[in-house]
């Protein structure tokens, strides 16, 4: 799972979840991969994302360091190599074994070779 | 497992029947795949997307990727969901998709994302999967309306979900209309290829928020070639006798006979302006 994508989830689908949102996230291991850096897409990307979230997800891998931390006025006034720290976080960490955690329900959803498995396999329906 | 002619959302739930083989022969059959790609394309033109801007999409029921492919192709970004963790695996391995990514979910379930997160959503032959109970603590009108509730959530205002599914039936139709409406959502079916049996293509067109008409459907005429001739020459005639006929007794009736008449050579009287008149009542 791309750290992007944990930027998108929440947990609201649950009963009696308001807001669901960020996840915590947990990484046991992780791969960097390497995607080619496409400024307009990084920005597009950016403009969805909250930035909070992306700091909580940047400091499960330890790598909050390499953006800064209050958000940028105007992403497209970032420079590349500003952008590509934030396409390096968005895109190319691969979390491949970890946790996501409801932050109301602490129901924990596995994410085992990199798919996040969101099924509720309880039996509290 | 299944054989063939059997719908396969009737042989039990998807996570099940898309195993590892299934999921294996699904993406290596030609066919499928160029079906899919036919069909994604088609539900990313009925998305109408802004051009010349990426646009971050959902893929539901993506199983091994192709449709997210043609997502891709179209320079835009997508997060896959799907039910069945072997077609995700599959999809996950393929270097084509790497730029986007997969989370195992079931569409019933809802869909874990927060509030206007995509610009909009599609799904290729994946819905129809809702509409049946695989354990007795599963209502599908329940999961259907869940699953509208929780996508038009995370989808932002005025953008578009388009499902392609083949329907069963009407009242299978009318249920999963009825539930998109009931959530919220605008739109309506587009059957692309009516009169053809085996082009005929369904899909669901869903809006969020201000009605918007729906986008053309295509037909046969439109695009590529036509497969049927005009019968122009060969129209009935008989019908139009009918027509010419007048009203026995009236003047044009009395001077057609006189001319048929005179055609015939018998001894009529000549033309006159009183023929056919009524007499007065004073005679």
């Amino acid at each position: 799972m791309k750290l992007f994508v944990h930027n998108f989830m929440s947990s609201r689908f649950l009963k009696n979840v308001t807001v669901g949102y960020p996840l915590e996230l947990t990484v046991k291991q992780f791969e960097e991969k390497d995607i080619e850096f496409d400024r307009e897409n990084t920005i597009v990307m950016l403009d969805k994302v909250q930035y909070e979230a992306l700091l909580v997800a940047a400091a499960a891998v330890n790598q909050a360091d390499r953006i800064p931390s209050e958000q940028p006025a105007k992403y497209d006034e970032l420079s590349d190599d500003q952008l590509k720290q934030f396409h390096h976080i968005l895109m190319n960490i691969d979390v491949v074994d970890g946790e996501l955690i409801c932050p109301e329900t602490k129901t924990v959803f596995p994410i085992r070779d990199g798919i996040p498995n969101m099924l509720k396999v309880d039996a509290e329906k | 497992m299944a054989s063939f002619k059997v719908k396969p959302e009737h042989s039990g739930p998807p996570e099940l029947y898309y195993n590892e083989t299934e999921a294996a022969k699904y993406a290596s059959n030609s066919h499928i795949t160029a079906i899919q790609h036919e069909m994604a394309e088609r539900a990313l033109e009925l998305l109408a997307l802004p051009e010349d801007k990426t646009c971050f999409l959902l893929d539901i029921g993506c199983g091994t990727g192709m449709s997210s492919e043609v997502i891709l192709d179209a320079g835009h970004m997508f997060v896959g969901v799907d039910v069945s963790r072997p077609m995700l695996e599959i999809a996950r391995q393929d270097e084509d998709l790497e730029t986007g990514d997969f989370v195992h979910q079931d569409m019933g379930l809802g869909m874990p994302f927060r509030p206007g997160s995509f610009d909009g959503a599609i799904s290729i032959s994946a819905i129809q999967w809702l509409c049946h109970a695989n354990s007795s603590n599963e209502n599908p009108r329940k999961r259907l309306l869940f699953f509208f509730q929780s996508l038009y959530g995370c989808l932002g205002r005025g953008s578009r979900a388009v499902f392609q599914f083949y329907p069963e039936n009407d009242e299978q139709c009318d249920l999963i209309m009825g539930q998109a409406h009931k959530a919220g959502f605008n739109g309506g079916l587009v059957v692309d290829f009516p009169e053809a049996a085996k082009r005929k293509k369904v899909y669901l067109v869903l809006m969020t928020g201000g009605v918007v008409q729906l986008p053309q459907a295509l037909t046969e005429d439109g695009g590529e070639g036509r497969t049927q001739i005009d019968n122009a020459g060969r129209r009935f005639v008989w019908n139009s006798r009918k027509q010419e006929k007048v009203v026995k007794g009236s003047k044009a009736w009395i001077e057609a006979k006189r001319q048929r008449q005179i055609k015939q050579g018998r001894d009529v009287r000549h033309e006159s302006k009183y023929s056919g008149r009524k007499r007065k009542t004073k005679f």
